[in-house]
């Protein structure tokens, strides 16, 4: 699988749902979006699941959002978050 | 933590639901002005017709209006809560809120009890309806700091409508046996300090490392500074029945906590990684500048005369100073992020509904008419000359937000949709 990887966590608001898009749009089958941020972000969420995309969105220990998206919904994005 | 749960665009009111707020705000803005260019000096007598009529314009026209239109957008976003169709209730409480608010502001001027009817029922409506449906969605939730103090300061907002509709009820002619002043005081800690106040504290936990990547507050002090605010206002009302004493030294330590938060704030202002400033974050700057001004001032009139017109309009730039940072960081956001999440290629980037060029005069505007409306306090024939420039700064704010609703129906009606390279699972 390909990762687009975004490191948000340095981001002004709204730069980090620009990107997202903007990566959302390369996708297909064989790939996956790989974001991390420092909040999680709802509407990039809402926008996920309103196109009808495979994803998760979950905080680890060091209180980093780990999100992934993709449109292959035969994936466990789960096993591809890395702490 | 989300996984394929059923979140969708339906967790986010329609883009309508929140400018037609803004826009109901901005307009009450623009009112707000033209009456202080006619009533100039007359507003500093407290008591008059003239200087209630402004406050309320002020209060319920322009920050109730932004503040349920902030809140419409801000539960879902923030607290991840969702008001299912939202469009119709918006639209009650939205005319409830005009009509209320002008029929309140006309029997100020005339003594009339149908008019004072007319505007309790109304207002009580917008409040208590609006109130109700978003503390029982946010009393489900497991909270963030922001979505605690939301949650009270909408209890506070319960609080001002009570003591709002028994202070019009007594002017309306109706007798009862309550205390005229102790419970005007409450009405005011609870509408400036337990509503305005502690929303903007509230909103201010997520949004300030949110939107201008600072360090967060402190997680104790964000969970309990909100509990220990309501509190004292709660302590106060009863204080207000019984040791009518003690109103000013509570009062007087919610008014240091909150100039603390926004000291803080300003702190964590100068933290942000970025080197970049545009004008929301120097909004934010001078409301929270503008609040410690206002405390300063409060303390000094202890033992000093200030002009209490000069005070009040230190704390009313704390509030529409944020009013005016969250209108152009929210507007234009919404609307490229509605065209996007549509599928609209030609969706405006967020530069193109409001250049930062235009934010910058909006806010050097704003200053000047805060500085000259200072002044005013000394040299009353500048009242006129600060309202037109304050006029000038809220009808800008009004073309941005009407030109961006315009925009994105343009691109609603012409624009050409793009699609996600997904396979259709439908």
């Amino acid at each position: 699988m390909i990762k687009h990887f975004l490191d948000a966590r340095e981001l002004e608001h709204p730069e980090p749902l620009e990107k997202a898009i903007e990566a959302l749009k390369l996708l297909d089958e064989n790939s996956y979006f790989y974001m991390l941020h420092r909040k999680e972000p709802i509407p990039l969420l809402a926008l996920a699941g309103e196109h009808n995309l495979n994803f998760i969105s979950k905080q680890t220990e060091d209180e980093n959002w780990h999100i992934l998206i993709s449109p292959n919904q035969n994936i466990k994005l789960e096993e591809f978050i890395k702490e | 933590m989300f996984e394929n749960s059923g979140l969708s665009m339906d967790q986010a009111p329609p883009i309508v639901v929140v400018l037609r707020f803004f826009l109901t705000g901005t307009i009450f803005g623009i009112v707000a002005s033209v009456m202080l260019f006619f009533y100039g000096e007359t507003i500093t007598d407290f008591s008059s017709a003239q200087a209630l009529a402004l406050t309320h314009t002020l209060t319920l026209g322009v920050m109730a209006s932004f503040m349920f239109g902030a809140l419409y957008q801000m539960l879902p976003v923030l607290c991840g809560v969702a008001i299912k169709k939202p469009e119709l209730l918006a639209l009650r409480v939205n005319y409830a809120l005009i009509l209320g608010t002008i029929f309140l502001i006309i029997s100020f001027f005339i003594l009339n009890t149908t008019l004072y009817i007319i505007a309790a029922f109304s207002l009580a409506y917008a409040l208590f309806t609006t109130a109700y449906v978003m503390i029982k969605k946010l009393k489900t939730i497991s909270h963030s700091s922001s979505s605690r103090g939301m949650l009270l300061s909408l209890i506070s907002l319960v609080f001002v409508a009570i003591l709002g509709l028994l202070l019009l009820s007594l002017r309306g002619g109706f007798n009862i046996n309550i205390d005229y002043l102790a419970l005007k005081s409450a009405h005011f800690s609870f509408g400036l300090f337990g509503w305005i106040a502690l929303l903007i504290i509230s909103v201010s936990f997520q949004v300030i490392e949110m939107f201008y990547v600072t360090p967060p507050y402190n997680k104790k002090y964000a969970k309990y500074m909100p509990q220990v605010i309501i509190s004292l206002l709660f302590i106060n009302l009863i204080a207000a029945i019984f040791a009518p004493f003690l109103l000013n030294i509570i009062e007087y330590i919610v008014i240091v906590l909150v100039a603390l938060h926004a000291s803080l704030t300003l702190i964590k202002l100068k933290q942000k990684k970025r080197a970049v400033t545009d004008a929301t974050i120097l909004f934010w700057t001078l409301g929270m500048s503008s609040y410690i001004l206002f405390a300063i001032a409060y303390t000094l009139n202890l033992f000093i005369t200030i002009p209490t017109t000069l005070i009040a309009i230190l704390f009313a730039y704390f509030a529409l100073s944020i009013v005016f940072a969250m209108s152009y960081k929210i507007v234009p956001f919404l609307v490229w992020f509605h065209l996007n999440a549509k599928g609209y290629f030609e969706a405006p980037m967020m530069h193109e509904v409001a250049h930062p060029k235009y934010a910058r005069i909006n806010l050097y505007l704003f200053i000047i008419s805060f500085a000259t409306l200072l002044i005013a306090n000394y040299l009353p024939f500048l009242w006129q000359i600060a309202s037109f420039i304050l006029f000038i700064a809220f009808f800008m704010l009004f073309l941005m937000i009407h030109s961006a609703i315009k925009k994105y129906f343009y691109i609603l009606k012409t624009g050409k949709k793009f699609e996600f390279n997904i396979p259709n699972i439908n």
